[in-house]
């Protein structure tokens, strides 16, 4: 805890010296150092596995600075260290071109953002937890409508709605467990009856669905995280979705085993995410939007982990509980690494080409090869492929819902469990290959302007997270033991919690051979690929690309990455609507085709707008033409004096 | 460890390329030709390993090692799959994920070279070969998934040998199901009639063949040698769950595993000379047919 907290104010006073010398390196090393001490101090904390509590008390009404780090908030505290470690050097030199005021801002909301997610992370007491969230929720904003673009304000505007509703959410849910304690601490906090026990896991999933980005919650995400810097973007769908994740297994562990209604619905919203989310990440064209939605699609995978998960937990089956909390967990880390890796390579690849569209890419391996390779293993990663740290992830997932099918309450879990798995699974090899080939194989598509590779600090951190990604996979069997800790930490005390220990055994037992099989696999396939260059190094010729006779073709008659999913998004019209604008050729002598096809929202483009007459209904509560301050300072005033009035008449 | 257990794999990846050359002999007698030898494309990969390679300019890196890893992982699913009845060289819990993972680092790995020459047929290829996994990764996952369970064992090793031997009289209906699906997996995962052609030679027809069309030389061998390999999993699989000879004694299973093999090389044959391709639009709702049969399969699992 020490070391954390050691962490906190390196980063504090590190804000400081970044705000006011924004170029200066004392900074930015303190920074670094800050993130590497808070690692070391979750790390610390994870393995022993033991919890620490500190708390002072503060005059803000039911507050007090109540921080308590245990093994849910230490995992989660130590992917953010990590990626905050990767995200600063490459902010550094992403930003280097920024006018210093600009820099200031931006680097005293990125470390907002930062002390933001660690203090929700370790807050124990409802107040403190809610003050840290808003100030990530409103860092983040800025850093959004950084460029101050019009599409970055709409972004930022839709995002800054969605965080607002899931706090509005998550007070109604504090306000609900308060009671007649004074201090709002967590350990206060109860339900009263039945219903509110109901109302208040409801209104937790509303909360953090928002933030997590479940569908039909999501609609924020793809808008907010492309607007974002590369960096920030990596950040926040690296570690901070990954709080409503946390805040939802945060409840499980205040409230107690959670009613069956909840367990369903959290695994069925994460199947429908992530087939969701999966098919509108392989429909887009913008590299960063394309890596949004598919964030959506994992986040429904670690719910469908937290689902099974809750589902061991009522019928008490630790297999169950254990493998679906450490697929869940284990996710979380593997796609933080590995999406925070992804958006930096779009970063980089846009700050290099000029553009993040992808049907106008390509060829980029060759000026770019230290990127090209840190995206290769991130894409593996993302697809969940061996040997990166995607395939444990799913596998654990898959081993949950295998144990599921020897109950026999919920033999039609596994396979469906299994088809939506495996399916994402598919699909996001598909949509991370086609990434991946079309912007960095094959021939540019249009004429780009060449910086060359920085290989300092654009190229570094992306093979930093590469590395993490190798480390988390072959590291995983010694993980699922601490992992194992958090489970007995959520599940309070319970008769059949000792077996919980030989499910951990048993599960890293078989990581074990899994790890092994990767390693392995890992070795050999790089010893292959060069042993096969190698021979063939002195009997190659280079000729053009064979194009079947054709003797003109030309890089723009490459397959783009539209012609190569549209197959893939025709198949889902009810999922997928695709508008489509086709201009024949028409005549004996043909000038002109064209084809063109944007993809939309289901959520977004076809339920939202039916809600239209909305807020001509919700007028009849404005008292008031909106925009105007003085009014509604004076409405705020005049509501404060009724709810005292009320106070003193009862 | 035993002695057979190191042998029995070795001979299978050995023989692996007598299997398309049984096809292509099936669909020559169809025809009333003659066809090629047996061991035609032994001398076929030996004639290639030896050549140079062309490579396209275009191409990076990526090429070489896609096609490196893509045969290194068909391999390593290879060595994942029992043999004749008995333990695989590896075998651990749960390993039958692991083989759906390296068949899909295979695809990948052939996706990324194909699209790393820029070349617009290898595109469409490539295209079409993601559209068709998006329903034989899930449909093959569910399928080994419900063998598992069926046999309450963890490794597909110790589920091949625990079938028992009156395992078609339960389970009928479910194993009929299942087998049917695997063989339509089987078809769709080794590029074979009705969803692709590899006779063909028309670029805009072919899809795994069109991927490989700047493949040659040692790499042209080694994404032959993988097939090949790819095709002898798939069939071995097949037979191994389908019948539950575990108990019969080594010579008669190595025997009837052989002849399984054959009859099932056979079997791809007759579907080769007695069906067209199907339109590709009509591909992925046949493959979501073989889904659908794994998932029916698994719901009529009694126990």
């Amino acid at each position: 805890m020490s070391l954390v907290l050691a962490s906190l104010i390196g980063l504090a006073v590190g804000a400081l010296l970044l705000v006011v010398f924004p170029r200066a390196h004392f900074g930015f090393w303190l920074t670094l150092a800050s993130s590497v001490l808070g690692f070391l101090g979750a790390a610390k904390s994870l393995a022993s596995g033991e919890v620490v509590e500190l708390s002072w008390a503060w005059t803000v009404p039911y507050g007090s600075l109540h921080l308590r780090l245990d093994p849910l908030a230490a995992w989660f505290l130590s992917l953010l260290f990590a990626l905050v470690f990767a995200t600063v050097i490459y902010g550094r030199a992403y930003w280097k071109d920024l006018p210093s005021g600009k820099l200031s801002a931006a680097w005293g909301f990125f470390c907002c953002l930062v002390l933001g997610m660690a203090v929700v992370l370790l807050a124990a007491n409802a107040v403190l937890f809610l003050v840290s969230w808003e100030a990530m929720s409103l860092a983040a904003f800025f850093l959004v409508t950084l460029d101050s673009s019009e599409t970055g304000f709409r972004a930022g505007w839709i995002y800054l709605v969605a965080s607002h509703a899931s706090v509005a959410f998550l007070l109604a849910f504090f306000l609900l467990l308060l009671g007649d304690s004074n201090v709002a601490d967590f350990a206060n906090l109860a339900a009263p009856n039945a219903a509110a026990r109901h109302a208040a896991f409801a209104l937790a999933l509303l909360g953090f669905g928002l933030k997590a980005g479940l569908v039909p919650l999501h609609l924020w995400l793809p808008e907010a995280h492309p607007e974002a810097p590369s960096h920030v973007s990596s950040l926040m769908s690296g570690a901070m979705i990954k709080m409503g994740l946390y805040g939802i297994l945060r409840t499980a562990s205040l409230l107690g085993p959670p009613p069956s209604w909840w367990a369903w619905l959290i695994l069925g919203a994460g199947a429908f995410s992530a087939v969701y989310g999966i098919l509108h990440a392989c429909g887009q064209r913008d590299l960063k939007r394309s890596f949004a939605y598919s964030s959506i699609e994992n986040i429904g995978l670690m719910a469908m982990g937290v689902g099974l998960f809750s589902l061991g937990w009522l019928r008490e089956s630790h297999a169950l509980c254990l493998l679906g909390l450490v697929a869940a967990l284990f996710h979380a880390a593997s796609h933080g690494v590995a999406k925070g890796l992804m958006f930096m390579v779009a970063g980089t690849v846009a700050h290099h080409a000029g553009t993040r569209d992808l049907d106008r890419l390509g060829g980029l391996a060759r000026s770019m090869p230290w990127t090209a390779g840190a995206a290769a293993l991130g894409t593996l990663a993302m697809a969940g492929l061996p040997p990166m740290s995607g395939f444990v992830g799913e596998f654990l997932l898959l081993l949950g819902a295998l144990e599921a099918a020897s109950l026999p309450a919920l033999r039609v879990v596994a396979p469906v469990v299994l088809a939506v798995v495996g399916f994402a699974a598919a699909l996001a090899a598909v949509t991370f290959l086609r990434a991946f080939a079309l912007a960095f194989a094959g021939e540019p598509r249009h004429a780009a302007p060449s910086h060359g590779e920085r290989m300092g600090g654009l190229a570094f951190p992306p093979l930093l997270l590469a590395g993490l990604g190798v480390a988390l996979s072959l590291g995983a069997p010694w993980l699922v033991l601490p992992l194992s800790s958090v489970a007995r930490s959520l599940l309070g005390d319970g008769p059949w919690l000792p077996r919980l220990a030989v499910e951990a055994g048993l599960a890293a037992s078989w990581l074990r051979w899994l790890a092994a099989s990767c390693g392995a696999f890992l070795l050999l396939a790089i010893g292959a690929s060069f042993a096969l260059r190698r021979m063939l190094a002195s009997r190659r010729t280079a000729a053009p690309t064979w194009d079947c006779g054709f003797l003109g073709a030309n890089p723009r008659m490459q397959y783009t990455a539209s012609s190569f999913t549209l197959p893939i998004l025709r198949l889902f019209p009810q999922l997928f609507p695709l508008k489509e604008r086709f201009q024949p050729p028409a005549g004996l002598f043909p000038k002109k085709a064209r084809y063109a096809f944007t993809v939309a929202d289901a959520v977004g483009d076809r339920l939202l707008p039916r809600l239209s007459g909305l807020p001509r209904v919700l007028g009849i509560f404005r008292l008031g033409p909106s925009g105007e301050v003085h009014l509604s300072v004076l409405f705020v005033a005049l509501g404060l004096a009724l709810l005292l009035l009320i106070g003193v008449l009862t | 460890m035993n002695a057979a257990s190191i042998l029995a794999p070795t001979a299978l990846l050995l023989a692996a390329p007598v299997l398309p050359a049984v096809v292509l002999r099936i669909k020559a007698a169809v025809a009333g030709r003659r066809g090629p030898s047996l061991f035609q494309l032994y001398f076929d990969l030996a004639k290639l390993w030896r050549k140079e390679a062309i490579l396209s300019a275009t191409s990076t890196v990526v090429f070489v090692a896609g096609t490196a890893v893509a045969a290194l992982a068909t391999l390593g699913a290879a060595l994942l799959v029992p043999v004749g009845w008995q333990k695989a060289p590896l075998a651990f819990p749960w390993d039958f994920l692991l083989v759906v993972g390296l068949l899909g680092v295979a695809r990948v790995a052939t996706l990324a070279a194909a699209l790393d020459t820029g070349s617009s047929f290898e595109g469409m290829g490539a295209s079409r070969e993601a559209l068709f996994s998006l329903f034989t990764e899930p449909a093959l996952l569910l399928a080994l998934g419900c063998w598992a369970t069926l046999s309450g064992k963890r490794s597909l090793s110790e589920i091949v040998v625990s079938l028992e031997p009156n395992l078609w009289s339960g389970n009928g209906g479910a194993l009929a199901l299942l087998a049917g699906a695997m063989f339509v997996l089987l078809l769709a995962e080794n590029s074979r009639v009705p969803f692709d052609d590899p006779a063909t030679h028309l670029e805009l027809t072919m899809i795994h063949e069109v991927m490989v069309l700047d493949h040659s030389g040692p790499l042209l061998a080694s994404v032959e040698m993988a097939s090949a390999w790819k095709l002898a999993l798939f069939s071995s699989l097949l037979v191994q769950t389908t019948l539950p000879f575990a108990e019969l004694s080594p010579l008669v299973r190595a025997a009837s595993f052989a002849t399984g093999l054959l009859v099932v090389a056979v079997a791809v044959g007759i579907v080769e000379s007695t069906m067209a391709r199907l339109r590709l639009v009509k591909v992925p709702q046949f493959l979501l047919g073989a889904l659908g049969m794994t998932v029916l399969s698994w719901l009529l699992l009694g126990n």
